[in-house]
Protein backbone atom coordinates (compact mmCIF):
# COMPACT_ATOMS: atom_id res chain seq x y z
CA UNK A 1 0.00 0.00 0.00
CA UNK A 2 0.91 3.77 -0.68
CA UNK A 3 2.18 5.38 2.48
CA UNK A 4 3.37 9.10 2.54
CA UNK A 5 6.43 10.42 4.00
CA UNK A 6 6.73 13.84 5.11
CA UNK A 7 9.59 15.52 7.12
CA UNK A 8 8.29 18.46 9.32
CA UNK A 9 10.07 21.81 9.63
CA UNK A 10 12.22 20.44 12.38
CA UNK A 11 12.94 17.64 11.03
CA UNK A 12 10.79 14.95 12.21
CA UNK A 13 9.70 12.22 10.09
CA UNK A 14 6.01 11.65 9.41
CA UNK A 15 4.47 8.92 7.92
CA UNK A 16 0.80 8.86 6.88
CA UNK A 17 -1.04 5.61 6.06
CA UNK A 18 -4.30 5.55 4.27
CA UNK A 19 -7.09 4.18 5.21
CA UNK A 20 -8.10 1.03 3.02
CA UNK A 21 -11.70 2.42 3.47
CA UNK A 22 -10.32 5.43 1.15
CA UNK A 23 -9.99 2.62 -1.77
CA UNK A 24 -13.88 1.32 -1.78
CA UNK A 25 -16.02 3.50 -3.43
CA UNK A 26 -18.68 0.99 -1.81
CA UNK A 27 -17.11 1.61 2.16
CA UNK A 28 -19.74 4.09 4.30
CA UNK A 29 -16.59 6.13 4.58
CA UNK A 30 -16.96 6.74 1.05
CA UNK A 31 -20.22 7.21 1.15
CA UNK A 32 -20.28 9.90 3.80
CA UNK A 33 -17.65 12.01 1.91
CA UNK A 34 -20.04 10.90 -1.36
CA UNK A 35 -22.73 12.68 0.48
CA UNK A 36 -21.12 15.78 1.42
CA UNK A 37 -20.27 16.38 -2.49
CA UNK A 38 -17.02 15.13 -2.86
CA UNK A 39 -16.47 11.96 -5.64
CA UNK A 40 -13.15 10.53 -6.16
CA UNK A 41 -13.20 8.37 -9.58
CA UNK A 42 -9.43 6.65 -9.04
CA UNK A 43 -6.98 5.83 -6.43
CA UNK A 44 -4.71 8.39 -7.64
CA UNK A 45 -7.62 10.50 -7.20
CA UNK A 46 -7.83 9.35 -3.31
CA UNK A 47 -4.32 9.46 -2.75
CA UNK A 48 -4.05 13.52 -3.74
CA UNK A 49 -6.77 14.39 -1.66
CA UNK A 50 -5.58 12.39 1.12
CA UNK A 51 -1.83 14.25 0.75
CA UNK A 52 -3.94 17.80 0.18
CA UNK A 53 -5.46 17.33 3.35
CA UNK A 54 -4.06 15.70 5.68
CA UNK A 55 0.14 16.25 5.00
CA UNK A 56 1.41 19.19 6.53
CA UNK A 57 1.41 22.17 3.95
CA UNK A 58 4.21 23.74 2.29
CA UNK A 59 6.68 20.52 2.94
CA UNK A 60 8.23 18.34 0.63
CA UNK A 61 6.22 15.22 0.52
CA UNK A 62 7.28 11.51 -1.17
CA UNK A 63 5.09 8.62 -1.85
CA UNK A 64 6.65 5.10 -1.21
CA UNK A 65 5.19 1.75 -0.74
CA UNK A 66 4.39 0.73 2.62
CA UNK A 67 6.98 -2.56 2.27
CA UNK A 68 10.21 0.18 2.46
CA UNK A 69 9.30 0.37 6.20
CA UNK A 70 11.98 -0.97 8.42
CA UNK A 71 11.11 -4.31 9.96
CA UNK A 72 11.01 -3.05 13.66
CA UNK A 73 9.94 0.07 14.93
CA UNK A 74 12.34 0.00 17.62
CA UNK A 75 14.34 3.44 16.40
CA UNK A 76 11.24 4.49 15.18
CA UNK A 77 12.20 7.74 15.90
CA UNK A 78 15.70 8.06 14.51
CA UNK A 79 14.42 7.13 11.31
CA UNK A 80 15.42 9.01 8.16
CA UNK A 81 14.41 8.43 4.83
CA UNK A 82 16.49 8.89 1.92
CA UNK A 83 13.86 9.91 -1.04
CA UNK A 84 16.70 9.42 -3.67
CA UNK A 85 17.36 6.12 -3.24
CA UNK A 86 13.81 5.40 -1.43
CA UNK A 87 15.25 3.65 1.70
CA UNK A 88 14.85 4.55 4.88
CA UNK A 89 17.48 4.70 7.36
CA UNK A 90 18.36 5.15 11.29
CA UNK A 91 20.13 8.29 12.75
CA UNK A 92 22.68 6.35 15.45
CA UNK A 93 22.67 9.51 17.48
CA UNK A 94 19.14 9.38 17.49
CA UNK A 95 19.07 5.58 18.22
CA UNK A 96 21.57 6.32 21.09
CA UNK A 97 19.56 8.82 22.98
CA UNK A 98 16.14 6.41 22.42
CA UNK A 99 18.21 3.72 24.17
CA UNK A 100 19.48 5.85 26.84
CA UNK A 101 16.06 6.94 27.14
CA UNK A 102 15.17 3.26 27.74
CA UNK A 103 17.63 2.83 30.39
CA UNK A 104 16.82 6.33 32.19
CA UNK A 105 13.18 4.25 32.69
CA UNK A 106 15.83 1.17 34.44
CA UNK A 107 17.90 3.32 36.22
CA UNK A 108 15.36 3.64 39.12
CA UNK A 109 14.69 0.35 40.43
CA UNK A 110 18.40 -0.04 39.89
CA UNK A 111 19.71 2.10 42.01
CA UNK A 112 17.03 1.80 44.51
CA UNK A 113 18.90 -1.75 44.91
CA UNK A 114 21.54 -0.55 44.81
CA UNK A 115 21.28 1.77 47.88
CA UNK A 116 19.55 -1.18 50.05
CA UNK A 117 22.97 -3.45 49.80
CA UNK A 118 24.87 -0.04 50.01
CA UNK A 119 23.00 0.43 53.50
CA UNK A 120 23.55 -2.88 54.10
CA UNK A 121 27.00 -2.97 53.63
CA UNK A 122 26.97 0.01 55.90
CA UNK A 123 25.83 -1.63 58.57
CA UNK A 124 27.72 -4.88 57.95
CA UNK A 125 30.77 -2.76 58.13
CA UNK A 126 32.23 -4.48 54.63
CA UNK A 127 34.33 -1.58 52.98
CA UNK A 128 35.74 -3.20 50.34
CA UNK A 129 31.51 -4.02 49.03
CA UNK A 130 30.60 -0.09 50.28
CA UNK A 131 33.03 1.19 48.26
CA UNK A 132 32.23 -1.01 45.01
CA UNK A 133 28.68 -0.12 45.18
CA UNK A 134 29.71 3.72 45.93
CA UNK A 135 31.86 3.54 42.68
CA UNK A 136 29.13 1.55 40.90
CA UNK A 137 26.30 4.34 42.26
CA UNK A 138 27.94 7.09 40.68
CA UNK A 139 28.44 5.05 37.49
CA UNK A 140 24.57 4.51 36.96
CA UNK A 141 24.28 8.52 38.02
CA UNK A 142 26.09 9.33 35.10
CA UNK A 143 25.67 6.52 32.70
CA UNK A 144 24.69 9.06 29.91
CA UNK A 145 28.19 10.76 29.79
CA UNK A 146 29.18 6.59 28.38
CA UNK A 147 30.55 5.76 25.04
CA UNK A 148 27.67 3.80 23.51
CA UNK A 149 27.72 1.20 21.06
CA UNK A 150 27.16 2.33 16.86
CA UNK A 151 26.11 -1.16 16.09
CA UNK A 152 22.36 -0.99 15.93
CA UNK A 153 21.92 -4.96 16.53
CA UNK A 154 24.62 -4.39 19.64
CA UNK A 155 22.56 -1.35 20.55
CA UNK A 156 19.34 -2.53 20.81
CA UNK A 157 20.07 -4.67 24.15
CA UNK A 158 23.04 -2.67 25.69
CA UNK A 159 23.18 -2.42 29.13
CA UNK A 160 26.37 -0.66 30.89
CA UNK A 161 28.37 -2.89 33.49
CA UNK A 162 26.89 -0.49 36.24
CA UNK A 163 23.43 -1.62 35.33
CA UNK A 164 24.56 -5.24 36.43
CA UNK A 165 23.25 -6.22 40.02
CA UNK A 166 25.76 -8.54 40.95
CA UNK B 1 -74.04 1.29 0.69
CA UNK B 2 -72.12 -1.55 -0.36
CA UNK B 3 -72.80 -5.14 0.88
CA UNK B 4 -69.23 -7.42 1.93
CA UNK B 5 -71.32 -11.00 1.91
CA UNK B 6 -67.83 -12.54 2.84
CA UNK B 7 -67.69 -10.15 6.12
CA UNK B 8 -71.52 -9.89 6.77
CA UNK B 9 -70.69 -6.37 6.94
CA UNK B 10 -72.00 -3.36 5.35
CA UNK B 11 -70.10 -0.04 4.29
CA UNK B 12 -71.51 2.78 6.02
CA UNK B 13 -69.46 5.47 4.57
CA UNK B 14 -65.87 6.52 2.86
CA UNK B 15 -63.35 8.10 5.40
CA UNK B 16 -60.64 10.93 4.58
CA UNK B 17 -58.93 11.38 7.64
CA UNK B 18 -55.16 10.71 6.38
CA UNK B 19 -54.36 9.97 10.13
CA UNK B 20 -56.68 6.54 9.73
CA UNK B 21 -57.50 7.17 13.53
CA UNK B 22 -60.44 5.93 13.66
CA UNK B 23 -61.12 1.48 13.31
CA UNK B 24 -64.76 0.30 11.89
CA UNK B 25 -65.72 -2.49 9.94
CA UNK B 26 -68.19 -0.44 8.61
CA UNK B 27 -66.32 2.66 6.96
CA UNK B 28 -63.64 2.93 3.91
CA UNK B 29 -60.99 4.96 3.77
CA UNK B 30 -60.41 6.28 0.43
CA UNK B 31 -57.14 5.86 -1.36
CA UNK B 32 -56.01 9.41 -1.10
CA UNK B 33 -56.23 8.71 2.53
CA UNK B 34 -54.67 5.64 2.42
CA UNK B 35 -51.91 6.61 0.52
CA UNK B 36 -51.12 10.38 2.47
CA UNK B 37 -51.25 7.38 5.83
CA UNK B 38 -48.08 5.15 4.09
CA UNK B 39 -46.37 8.29 2.45
CA UNK B 40 -46.62 9.70 6.05
CA UNK B 41 -45.25 6.95 7.58
CA UNK B 42 -42.14 6.22 5.42
CA UNK B 43 -41.22 10.26 5.33
CA UNK B 44 -37.28 9.79 5.84
CA UNK B 45 -35.27 11.84 8.09
CA UNK B 46 -33.00 14.29 6.52
CA UNK B 47 -29.48 15.28 7.65
CA UNK B 48 -31.25 18.19 9.56
CA UNK B 49 -34.02 16.16 10.97
CA UNK B 50 -31.46 14.10 12.23
CA UNK B 51 -29.47 16.80 14.13
CA UNK B 52 -32.32 17.99 15.40
CA UNK B 53 -33.39 14.61 16.88
CA UNK B 54 -36.42 15.58 17.64
CA UNK B 55 -39.14 14.01 15.27
CA UNK B 56 -40.72 10.87 16.56
CA UNK B 57 -42.56 10.21 12.87
CA UNK B 58 -39.32 9.80 10.56
CA UNK B 59 -37.38 7.25 9.45
CA UNK B 60 -33.80 6.90 9.65
CA UNK B 61 -32.15 5.10 6.67
CA UNK B 62 -28.50 3.83 6.54
CA UNK B 63 -27.23 6.74 5.05
CA UNK B 64 -27.69 9.29 7.38
CA UNK B 65 -28.04 7.73 11.07
CA UNK B 66 -24.58 8.82 11.48
CA UNK B 67 -25.69 12.34 11.54
CA UNK B 68 -28.00 12.01 14.71
CA UNK B 69 -26.18 13.30 18.14
CA UNK B 70 -25.87 10.25 19.79
CA UNK B 71 -24.23 8.45 17.18
CA UNK B 72 -20.50 7.87 16.85
CA UNK B 73 -19.02 10.34 14.00
CA UNK B 74 -15.33 8.75 14.09
CA UNK B 75 -13.86 5.28 14.80
CA UNK B 76 -10.78 3.65 14.02
CA UNK B 77 -8.49 0.79 14.94
CA UNK B 78 -5.03 0.20 13.95
CA UNK B 79 -1.81 -1.52 15.34
CA UNK B 80 1.17 0.48 15.43
CA UNK B 81 3.79 -2.21 16.73
CA UNK B 82 5.04 -3.18 14.22
CA UNK B 83 3.82 -0.75 11.05
CA UNK B 84 1.17 1.22 11.25
CA UNK B 85 -2.11 -0.74 9.94
CA UNK B 86 -5.48 0.38 9.77
CA UNK B 87 -7.67 -2.25 11.34
CA UNK B 88 -11.46 -1.05 10.72
CA UNK B 89 -12.15 2.61 10.39
CA UNK B 90 -15.29 4.61 9.23
CA UNK B 91 -14.96 8.06 8.94
CA UNK B 92 -10.65 8.11 8.78
CA UNK B 93 -8.88 9.23 5.91
CA UNK B 94 -5.12 8.18 6.85
CA UNK B 95 -3.53 7.96 10.40
CA UNK B 96 -0.20 9.83 10.67
CA UNK B 97 2.85 8.02 12.54
CA UNK B 98 4.14 10.94 14.21
CA UNK B 99 6.85 8.83 16.46
CA UNK B 100 6.46 6.08 18.77
CA UNK B 101 3.45 5.93 19.98
CA UNK B 102 1.96 9.00 18.47
CA UNK B 103 -0.50 8.65 16.41
CA UNK B 104 -2.69 11.17 14.36
CA UNK B 105 -6.29 10.08 13.21
CA UNK B 106 -7.15 12.52 10.01
CA UNK B 107 -11.05 12.63 9.67
CA UNK B 108 -12.67 12.39 6.19
CA UNK B 109 -15.36 14.93 7.39
CA UNK B 110 -14.38 17.23 9.95
CA UNK B 111 -16.18 18.51 12.89
CA UNK B 112 -17.95 21.79 12.83
CA UNK B 113 -15.77 22.87 16.19
CA UNK B 114 -13.79 21.15 18.40
CA UNK B 115 -16.16 20.87 21.26
CA UNK B 116 -16.51 17.35 20.27
CA UNK B 117 -15.82 13.58 22.73
CA UNK B 118 -13.22 11.39 22.07
CA UNK B 119 -11.49 8.70 23.37
CA UNK B 120 -8.06 6.66 23.08
CA UNK B 121 -7.42 3.18 24.19
CA UNK B 122 -4.70 0.79 23.74
CA UNK B 123 -4.45 -3.35 24.22
CA UNK B 124 -1.62 -4.44 26.39
CA UNK B 125 0.46 -5.84 23.85
CA UNK B 126 2.37 -9.09 25.03
CA UNK B 127 5.08 -7.86 27.12
CA UNK B 128 5.27 -4.05 25.89
CA UNK B 129 3.42 -2.26 29.21
CA UNK B 130 1.30 -0.22 27.61
CA UNK B 131 -0.83 1.69 30.88
CA UNK B 132 -2.66 4.77 29.61
CA UNK B 133 -3.41 6.37 26.35
CA UNK B 134 -4.87 10.17 26.17
CA UNK B 135 -6.14 12.40 23.49
CA UNK B 136 -2.60 15.10 22.33
CA UNK B 137 -4.19 17.39 21.19
CA UNK B 138 -7.16 18.04 18.53
CA UNK B 139 -8.59 20.01 15.76
CA UNK B 140 -11.91 19.80 13.95
CA UNK B 141 -10.10 17.57 11.29
CA UNK B 142 -7.73 15.19 13.07
CA UNK B 143 -7.09 14.25 16.81
CA UNK B 144 -3.39 13.53 17.87
CA UNK B 145 -3.12 10.36 20.54
CA UNK B 146 -0.43 9.19 22.39
CA UNK B 147 -0.27 5.67 23.86
CA UNK B 148 2.67 5.49 27.02
CA UNK B 149 4.35 2.71 28.93
CA UNK B 150 4.70 2.55 32.73
CA UNK B 151 7.25 5.25 32.74
CA UNK B 152 5.37 7.56 30.99
CA UNK B 153 7.37 7.24 27.32
CA UNK B 154 5.13 7.23 24.21
CA UNK B 155 5.37 3.17 23.35
CA UNK B 156 3.28 1.78 19.95
CA UNK B 157 1.15 -0.59 20.94
CA UNK B 158 -2.50 -1.51 19.14
CA UNK B 159 -5.13 1.74 19.66
CA UNK B 160 -8.49 2.28 19.44
CA UNK B 161 -9.88 5.72 18.79
CA UNK B 162 -14.08 6.72 18.47
CA UNK B 163 -15.32 10.73 18.68
CA UNK B 164 -19.14 12.03 19.04
CA UNK B 165 -20.26 15.21 18.51
CA UNK B 166 -21.86 17.60 15.72
CA UNK B 167 -20.48 17.47 12.28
Amino acid sequence: MAIIIVYEQDNKLLIITPAPEMFDSESPTRRLLSSNGIELESQQEVLSWIIHKDAPQHVAYYITDDSKLPQSRIWRDAWTYNQEADLFGVDISQAIAIRKTILQGIRPSVLSELMNRYLMALGTGDITLKEALELQINALNSFESLDFPSDLDVLANYLPDCFNIV
Amino acid sequence: MATNNALNTSVNSFLTDTTMAAASNTNVYTGLAVKTYVDNLTTVATQSDQETATSITTLVTPGRQQYHPSACKVWCAFTAVTSTTILGSYNVSSLTDGGSGITTVNFTTSFSSTNYACSATADRTGSIAVTSAAIASRATGNAQMATYNTVFTPTDSVGHFIAFGDQ
